[in-house]
């Protein structure tokens, strides 16, 4: 967990203005409202593949 | 990269040589083992994350999570859409998987969209710049700190914060 959000400034130089650094302002500040991740549980780290193909239910034809 | 550029030429740009959310979708609907691993390394923090803050335990969602890749691959081929709003429509399916799991016949909330779109749009880019972006906004680092943890001068960790930036400004274009 981060004590503070992080600073614009001290990720990109301050000298690029405009338009681009709009955009990274925005998303800047997407990024701190969605704020950190939780840290995922190892039996996450692969896909189900069991019975996969089983499951499948397929589009009617039209 | 010319982050400065105008968007649709940013984003033919950027998304050269990667698979879009949707390709992927469509790969999984025709039975593409590789795409529905790709989709779930991309989705699985944000379906979970999602399912933690909404459930608050982690069996639960954990549990939710699973169904939740489970019922995309079950059912991608008959109602997954085809018009570019596979991030809705995987949200939608988490949604249900964990409302399933809390016991709600339904769950219609938004809240967590813009997180789980966050989530996935980070974990959906090329290495280099998710590390930095990562180190940045998910470990407090300022510029010089993540360049002496990835051993790279700081103008290169600049450079790829700014790639992933621009990056994300095309794909989270729709959230204000």
């Amino acid at each position: 967990m981060i004590d503070r959000p992080p600073d614009l400034d001290a990720l990109i130089d301050p000298r690029v203005q405009g338009r681009e650094r709009d955009r990274y302002a925005r998303v800047h500040d997407l990024l701190v409202r969605a704020g950190l991740p939780p840290e995922l549980p190892e039996a996450l780290a692969r896909p189900p593949t069991f019975g996969l193909r089983r499951l499948r239910i397929v589009r009617p034809p039209q | 990269m010319a982050p400065g550029a105008d968007e649709p030429e940013l984003q033919r740009d950027l998304d050269a040589g990667e698979d879009s959310d949707a390709e992927l979708l469509r790969r999984v609907a025709a039975g593409d083992l590789d795409a529905f691993e790709c989709l779930h390394r991309r989705y699985v923090g944000s379906v979970y994350g999602l399912a933690l803050g909404r459930l608050g335990d982690r069996g639960g969602a954990e549990h939710a999570t699973r169904r939740t890749f489970e019922e995309v691959w079950r059912v991608a081929a008959a109602t997954a859409p085809d018009d570019g709003a596979a991030a809705r429509w995987l949200f939608s399916v988490a949604a249900s998987a964990i409302g399933e799991q809390a016991g709600e016949s339904r769950s219609d909330a938004e809240d967590g969209w813009l997180t789980f779109r966050v989530h996935a749009a980070v974990a959906g880019l090329p290495e280099a710049e998710r590390a930095a972006l990562e180190l940045a906004y998910w470990g407090g680092r300022s510029r010089g700190e993540i360049a002496d943890a990835l051993g790279l001068p700081p103008a290169t960790v600049e450079t790829r914060l700014r790639s992933g930036m621009a990056r994300l400004t095309v794909r989270l274009g729709e959230l204000r």
